[in-house]
């Protein structure tokens, strides 16, 4: 669940765990893989494949409660990159359409189960809700910069609240 | 100890409840005989409304040597309430509720205007964005359709269909939904199977009742054969386990009605 105090890193690494139960399990996702945040240039030389990249949330909205501590509307930016160069969009236009129907399918995202460690405490087989997070919006994909033309790389934004 | 500087943590997640993750579906009186009969999901909603109930007859009673003391007396509860839905799909809604069966297949053209008769009983089912986990139902009762009409707007066009009701909405705990059950009576069968084991309501024990006929069931109406809306039981009713029992038989060709609710 969530920790107070741990909240930007927590939400991070439960969405790529969402992500990586369908890259390690169901085609075509398991012909992609996952990094946090979008890669130093030295690393992503190193990935061979497209690769989907999650960067750490950011606090836009306070729900206020009176009395109390608000509650919290986040953005995220999920991203896709391919650089094999085989010509075309294909590919990067599957992962963004599959990103789409992932997480615009309320029952199959806020029910898929994930394997988590939070500081010290693992949580198996559980889901969004249960550590406290609704998806509840994901807009795009945007078409990003690329220094070739045969490279592609779009970004969604994830709106949820805890 | 609540003290004066508590400061309350944020609120858990599953507080928001948001109306995109609502079902909303109705029980259609007209339909034939079933226990329960299946309800209808209803697509394209928007939104759904309801106006706060008001009384027909109010009055403060008072009385010489009670001062400012007085009692408000009320009766003839009323409410509206509507959906809002796409412009689409209304014609379909409107004939599927008032049991139109050949609409499009045999009847082409609807007035849109409407008798007095109450045609549905509607659900809205509150769920977390899983649109899997229930947190509670709105019930609203033999609902009738208010004069409307609409026109054309540019963008996607939303229509409100409007409704009253002369008996009280309530809400409906988690985890629990509601059944109709309709039998045709004739003449000499008393018991009627429920399919199911009814759960307690709220039983308002004082003042103003809660208008539920038993303490495990909403109402029970008696249809004549051929009328436009059952007549509610005030009495002679009864539920034994999972069966409705009455203590007179329904005369023949007439149609029993329940409502009640059930464990998921």
């Amino acid at each position: 669940m969530l920790r107070d105090g741990y909240q930007v890193e927590d939400i991070l690494r439960c969405i790529k765990a969402v992500i990586d139960s369908k890259v390690s399990a169901t085609a075509p996702w398991t012909s992609w893989t996952t990094v946090l945040e979008y890669p130093e240039s030295t690393v992503f030389e190193l990935l061979s494949k497209p690769f989907i990249y999650i960067e750490s949330p950011a606090l836009t909205r306070s729900i206020p409660q009176q009395g109390g501590i608000p509650g919290s509307e986040w953005e995220m930016i999920l991203g896709a990159w391919d650089d094999r160069k085989t010509g075309g969009p294909e590919e990067i236009n599957i992962i963004g359409s599959q990103i789409l129907k992932l997480f615009r399918d309320p029952q199959t995202l806020h029910t898929a189960t994930f394997t988590l460690a939070l500081g010290g405490t693992t949580y198996t087989s559980k889901t969004l809700l249960y550590h406290g997070i609704q998806v509840i919006d994901i807009r795009g994909p945007q078409k990003m910069f690329t220094e070739e033309d045969k490279e592609f790389r779009i970004e969604f934004i994830l709106t949820l609240m805890t | 100890m609540a003290a004066v500087t508590d400061q309350l943590g944020a609120p858990a997640s599953t507080k928001y409840v948001h109306g995109e993750n609502t079902l909303h579906r109705y029980h259609l009186l007209a339909a034939g005989a079933a226990a329960p009969v299946t309800p209808v999901n209803i697509n394209s909603v928007q939104d759904a409304a309801a106006d706060a109930v008001t009384f027909r007859k109010s009055v403060d009673l008072m009385q010489q040597g009670g001062g400012d003391e007085y009692y408000k007396y009320q009766a003839s509860p009323e409410y509206n309430m509507s959906i809002k839905m796409y412009g689409r799909d209304v014609p379909a809604f409107i004939a599927a509720i008032r049991n139109v069966s050949t609409w499009g297949s045999g009847y082409y053209a609807l007035p849109l205007v409407f008798n007095d008769d109450p045609l549905i009983n509607l659900e809205s089912i509150y769920r977390l964005p899983d649109n899997l986990t229930h947190v509670g139902t709105k019930v609203y009762q033999d609902l009738k359709l208010r004069p409307f009409n609409w026109g054309s707007v540019n963008d996607n066009q939303v229509v409100d269909v409007l409704f009253r009701s002369q008996y009280f909405p309530f809400t409906l705990y988690e985890g629990y939904h509601m059944c109709l059950g309709k039998w045709a009576g004739d003449g000499s069968t008393t018991t009627f199977a429920l399919g199911g084991t009814p759960v307690a309501l709220w039983d308002i024990a004082k003042g103003w009742k809660d208008q539920f006929l038993l303490d495990n069931l909403v109402y029970c109406k008696v249809w004549a054969s051929g009328a436009t809306q059952g007549v509610r039981q005030k009495s002679g009713v009864s539920i034994v386990s999972t069966d409705l029992v009455f203590s007179t038989a329904p005369a023949a060709s007439t149609t029993v009605e329940a409502f009640w609710a059930v464990a998921n």
